[in-house]
């Protein structure tokens, strides 16, 4: 049997009511990508979320409001903007191309950087999220990554290849969400790279993999 | 803006047959009925998630003419008028946060694409949702309560925890086995 892994409900319950930080949003958006059966929970949260919007308190509007917006109805609709200069679709890392996730088509993502021994990463810029810093990283195969516990939790979206953290293997299409009380090794498999896309949250207290390995470069 | 009860408590039905109103025939009161109802609770939502009541109800205005525009991207058999419009608001809070962060003007609600989320698979049918609002109603309050914080609230656990008064564990397995109950309330509802 194969165990795939996937976001936690309360993840995919914050994606839904839009209330999840941009950073782990966007990984949950790659991984939504190739995840029907996600796809189909945030539908659901969605609805949930809109039923118990239903349910607040209501706030009153200002007393123009419904007089300004029967204003705003008459005035003419612009005409739809064309799409820009045409994005990438692809990713490289050497000679792997991958498929850009559509999520990331209109980030700026930063050239690969050596971070440690068979270990490179790229800074995904999200700069409407402070409270984490996103990241694609390349892990040569068979790489052993340090031992580590983890400040805040980590999301980490699997692009290409696998890794297998001492308790469950994680490949393309997973997503692992390590909270503060895991303490994992990941390892790359030896049959080939890997490439991830991870978002750390909690950026005061880098403790975990990514933010130990990303300290000497990041103004965390 | 004083009105009867009856203006702003509208059924799902009822919400979805204005929106169908303005598709069909631009019907300004059917628009003015739908705005009485939305607008104060689409503001309550975008305040519970750390908007400025002004920042607020800009969203919900804009979110409004975009309801205008749409409508005739609603269809009753792919999901309550609710959900649509609560997506169309969700959506435009995250690009103004994006917008605002790189300092270049907010786009127009007309000039954005399509919501992803609007599309086929990211709906469930109108029969589904109803049938979820009904489940939602079994929840008890202890976990509708913690529902609501986990959806609309960016609050870390301890945060929610220190003003629920609970310890931060009992915050933790309350969400948790919460969301669990409406995961197999949704799943049933399939």
């Amino acid at each position: 049997m194969t165990m795939h892994s996937h976001p936690s409900d309360e993840t995919l319950a914050r994606y839904a009511a839009g209330t999840l930080a941009a950073g782990p949003a966007l990984v949950v958006a790659t991984h939504l990508e190739g995840c029907a059966a996600c796809r189909r929970a945030v539908a659901g949260f969605t609805a949930a979320a809109a039923a118990m919007m239903e349910q607040l308190a209501p706030v009153p509007m200002s007393d123009d409001a419904l007089a300004l917006a029967l204003a705003r109805i008459e005035r003419p609709e612009p005409r739809p903007v064309r799409t820009g200069p045409s994005l990438p679709s692809e990713l490289v890392a050497g000679d792997i191309r991958i498929p850009l996730p559509a999520a990331l088509a209109t980030r700026a993502i930063g050239r690969w950087r050596w971070i440690g021994p068979g270990v490179r990463f790229s800074k995904v810029e999200v700069p409407e999220d402070p409270t984490s810093n996103v990241i694609l990283l390349w892990v040569k195969p068979g790489t052993r990554l340090p031992e580590h516990g983890h400040g805040g939790t980590e999301f980490t979206q699997i692009l290409h290849g696998s890794y297998f953290d001492g308790i469950a293997r994680y490949r393309a299409g997973d997503m692992q969400e390590a909270g503060e009380d895991l303490e994992h090794q990941p390892v790359v498999d030896a049959d080939g790279e890997c490439i991830c896309l991870a978002a750390v949250v909690g950026g005061m207290r880098p403790t975990g993999m990514i933010g130990a390995l990303l300290r000497p470069f990041l103004p965390m | 803006m004083t009105r009867p009860d009856d203006e702003t408590k509208l059924d799902a039905d009822g919400l979805g047959r204005l929106l169908q109103a303005i598709a069909e025939r631009r019907d300004r009161d059917a628009y003015a009925r739908l705005f009485r109802h939305f607008s104060p609770r689409l503001k309550a939502f975008l305040m519970r998630g750390g908007l400025a009541a002004n920042v607020a109800e800009e969203l919900v205005q804009d979110t409004m003419l975009s309801v205008w525009r749409k409508a005739d991207y609603f269809d009753p058999a792919r999901g309550s008028a609710v959900t649509w419009v609560f997506t169309i608001a969700r959506n435009l809070r995250i690009d103004h946060a994006r917008a605002n962060r790189h300092g270049t003007p907010e786009p127009d609600p007309s000039d954005l694409p399509e919501p992803a989320d609007l599309s086929d698979d990211l709906l469930i049918s109108g029969e589904r949702d109803a049938r979820l609002r009904e489940a939602l109603r079994t929840l008890s309050e202890e976990q509708a309560q913690v529902v609501r914080l986990s959806f609309f609230s960016d609050k870390p656990h301890s945060e929610i925890a220190s003003e629920l008064g609970l310890p931060l564990g009992t915050v933790k397995s309350r969400i948790r086995l919460a969301l669990m109950r409406l995961r197999t309330l949704l799943d049933d509802a399939e």
